[in-house]
């Protein structure tokens, strides 16, 4: 039913998720997740992008 | 992976399942329309849910990604080629009232939230358009109310507490509206030809659901736009410093704020752990923001994302370099980047800005210029009907043909078909179908737990009050089977019969979620409201009967509200009626289905409910101990106070508190309604689940430390006895509304349009 439309995930990222289970995410479980999305250029958050666009000249609101 | 049957790979595939059903007509229900109208056609309409599918991707092609109200619609007219013009319209008007914007975020309600993530996930799944979602998450509006509330008070010169909390709150929201809207605003700029359904989820949560954005440096661009314009808007607010409320010592965590995680729904992997993954990510992203705002950044995130970039080919290594130097280097300027939108964002503060030294009357200011600049978001509307948009349709204004003890389903539908009898429309099979179909979704259904919205449980109430008399009036008590059926209820007289309303609050579903996942929680959820609350309410001898008024509602967390139809008449065709004793043993009844809650396997609970469990999984759960229900951790470590005593713990397990009253205010009277009514009853079922914890952790700190002291005993029984005045403070308002029916003058019985039960039953 799902179509051929699904893309994968980095390999490492998925078996990261799967070891974790169904439970929630501890802090550092997070912030390792987020690493790994970072490394795989995958949306992340990311201090640098938004300190990027806040320090830059255009300051309007 | 999740879920039961064919879309069991879909995020939400239930709701995407439950949906598709809806539109097919098998053939038991055609044999059934055929051999009443022999002439209807129903060659048009889909035999299974893949024909369905088919159609709403058909719809998709012509019209784009739609809300679930628009496809719904969409879907309709397309099933009712040749039906009267008045009826498309109605139903069209009917389904797309639905879409009514949620107040405070102008957002869609929750009770979108699942099927339109289901359709969304199914659009990118079979079709080669890309979805993207956008999962937000605000941050301390607890300690922003608090802020106003201090604010508020600084300029009017007197305390905090003198302040109206709901001022305070209101100004909260008016900074959520603010940036949901500047979201949805940032978006459409962004990209002008994508799409956005945006909808509250929850309190303090939004999901956006994007067509387009496909490509991850896109996907990137648009979180860090989106994170940016959200901290520039905080600033502005005057919002970013106050102290938050369960952390006030730690200043990445100071402020208004909100986060987000943007999912390409073509890369959902598993369905089972997205929305902690999201979660997680948002945390993550409140992390990184917070440090920043402050000036901070954290090296290894900075780095892995030089790394990530070095290897993707955006960054280069120039000559003689190696790329630990170019990280070094991302890693320096990065600093003096926080540092300096850290400065940036104080520039704004109230101290910096003109506007905002003026105050609340500042952030006003800002807040109403800035929604102006916004690009607007409103998804198609349309008022409801003017024959439906009614909130009593009981009592004098019950529709014909409508018994006292009929949902409020019915209630809708019939006024709907006396509505076309007048105009002098006909309605075939199909159409008559799909009308009840669209008609019965005006009471909505919280898609969590799938019972109804507590909003539809208010106007329940209100009409079960207004119906209380009349239904009291068509028994006749002189009947022998009235009579049998009366003293099987242990009720003595008419006026004891009533409908009955109960509370019932569950401990511990913030653990189920943070041990099972969102999607294993709400499957836990359901199997509460469906099996545990409902299933006791059977047991305990309430008729399964498609006409009754019964109804349950999830208030959100694990708050539920149900109303039980003052009686009725059983399969058997045997009179019965709702009692104290009634009420007494539907709480037995829940109490003993969560206690076997309690003792079932999880893994098998899971596995039996079409939940997310594979063998990794039961690893997991055998890795953290958790076998049984009773074994789910309660997050929150509690504290209770007895006299010298503070005893601190965890009350791990699911528990339960119910308390039922008789319905007996008149919505007549002044200040009197069912969301007071229902929102007394909770506040008692909420007090008697915070007694119920300090008595289970009194009861271990007893066993841990063998206690035998009097001293501590005499101290516990002083404090639980103080909390239970509180659930007595509770029922005030009943009590007051009593009072003021009884201070009525007895010449005036019009002002009463039911007679209360003389004894309202309390368990």
């Amino acid at each position: 039913m799902t179509g051929q439309g699904a893309k994968p995930l980095p390999p490492e990222i998925a078996d990261f998720m799967s070891k974790i289970g169904p439970r929630a995410l501890t802090a550092e479980e997070a912030r390792a997740l987020n690493l790994l999305r970072l490394k795989y250029g995958l949306p992340a958050a990311s201090a640098t992008g938004i300190a990027e666009r806040l320090a830059g000249k255009d300051d309007e609101v | 992976m999740t879920g039961k049957g064919e879309w069991q790979q879909v995020l939400e595939g239930d709701s995407v399942d439950r949906f598709l059903a809806a539109f097919t007509l098998d053939d038991r229900q055609r044999a059934k329309i055929l051999q009443m109208q022999p002439a209807a056609d129903l060659t048009h309409l889909p035999a299974n849910k893949q024909q369905v599918m088919d159609d709403v991707k058909d719809i998709w092609h012509h019209h784009g990604f739609l809300t679930p109200a628009e496809t719904q619609a969409e879907l309709i007219k397309k099933y009712l080629p040749d039906a009267d013009r008045r009826v498309h319209d109605f139903i069209r008007d009917v389904e797309l009232s639905r879409n009514k914007p949620e107040t405070v975020t102008g957002y869609l309600s929750k009770e979108h939230a699942y099927l339109a993530t289901g359709l969304a996930h199914m659009y990118a799944l079979q079709t080669d358009m890309a979805m993207t979602m956008i999962e937000v998450d605000f941050s301390n509006m607890g300690g922003t109310n608090n802020y106003f509330r201090q604010t508020l008070a600084a300029e009017a010169g007197v305390m905090p507490g003198d302040i109206d909390p709901r001022k305070a709150e209101g100004l909260t929201d008016r900074a959520v509206r603010l940036l949901s809207a500047g979201m949805v605003s940032d978006i459409t700029t962004l990209h002008p030809e994508e799409r956005v359904i945006a909808i509250r989820t929850g309190g303090d949560e939004l999901r956006l659901l994007v067509t387009g954005i496909d490509d991850p440096m896109e996907q990137a661009v648009l979180t860090d736009d989106l994170h940016a314009n959200i901290e520039r808007r905080v600033a502005a607010m005057g919002l970013q410093d106050h102290p938050h409320l369960k952390a006030p010592e730690d200043p990445r965590r100071n402020g208004f704020g909100a986060a987000l995680a943007v999912q390409d729904m073509k890369l959902i992997t598993n369905t089972g752990t997205l929305i902690q993954e999201l979660d997680a990510r948002i945390t993550e992203a409140k992390n990184q923001i917070g440090m920043m705002r402050i000036g901070l950044i954290d090296r290894e995130a900075v780095a892995a994302e030089a790394e990530g970039r070095v290897m993707l080919g955006l960054l280069r290594v120039p000559p003689n370099t190696t790329i630990d130097d170019v990280i070094d280097l991302a890693v320096e300027r990065a600093q003096q980047k926080a540092q300096n939108a850290a400065n940036r964002l104080r520039e704004m503060n109230p101290a910096y800005n003109t506007e905002l030294a003026q105050g609340i009357a500042g952030f006003e200011a800002y807040a109403n210029r800035t929604m102006l600049e916004f690009a607007a978001y409103a998804p198609a509307s349309a008022p409801l009907p003017a024959v439906l948009d009614k909130h009593m349709l009981g009592g004098d204004e019950r529709p014909p043909g409508v018994r006292p003890s009929d949902s409020l389903e019915r209630r809708y539908v019939a006024l709907a078909l006396d509505h076309f009898t007048a105009e002098g429309v006909h309605l075939p099979p199909a159409a008559l179908h799909f009308l009840k179909m669209s008609v019965r979704a005006v009471a909505p259904e919280d898609p969590s737990a799938q019972v109804m919205m507590p909003s539809g449980m208010v106007k329940m109430i209100d009409n079960a009050a207004a119906d209380a008399q009349d239904f009291r009036a068509q028994i006749d008590a002189k009947d022998p089977n009235i009579r049998a059926a009366m003293d099987k209820a242990g009720v003595r007289d008419l006026s004891n019969i009533s409908p009955q309303v109960m509370a019932v609050s569950v401990h511990n579903l913030a653990g189920l979620n943070s041990a099972l996942g969102h999607h294993n929680a709400d499957i836990v959820l359901r199997h509460i409201a469906h099996d545990v609350i409902g299933g006791a309410i059977h047991a305990a001898g309430v008729p399964r009967q498609p006409r009754s008024n019964f109804a349950i509602a999830h208030h959100g967390g694990g708050n539920f509200s149900v109303l039980l139809p003052a009686g009725g008449v059983d399969a058997m065709g045997n009179d019965w009626f709702a009692s104290h004793g009634l009420l007494h043993k539907v709480r037995s009844e829940i109490k003993d289905r969560i206690k076997d809650l309690n003792g079932a396997d999880i893994a098998d609970f899971l596995h039996k409910n079409g939940g997310y469990v594979d063998d990794t999984v039961r690893q997991c759960l055998d890795d953290k101990d958790l076998k049984t229900f009773a074994d789910i951790r309660d997050p929150k470590e509690r504290t209770f106070e007895f006299g010298v005593d503070t005893i601190k713990g965890r009350v791990n397990g699911i528990h339960v508190a119910v308390v039922g009253s008789a319905l007996c205010y008149d919505p007549a009277l002044m200040g009197a309604g069912g969301g007071a009514f229902i929102g007394a009853v909770r506040t008692r079922a909420d007090a008697m689940l915070e007694q119920m914890r300090a008595a289970i952790l009194h009861r271990d700190f007893k066993a841990s430390e063998n206690n035998t002291s009097q001293e501590t005993a005499r101290a516990f029984h002083a404090a639980f006895n103080a909390r239970s005045l509180i659930i007595k403070q509770g029922s005030e308002f009943m009590v007051r509304e009593r009072k003021q029916e009884q201070a009525q003058p007895q010449t005036e019985p019009s002002q009463s349009r039911f007679v209360k039960p003389k004894m309202p039953g309390m368990t």
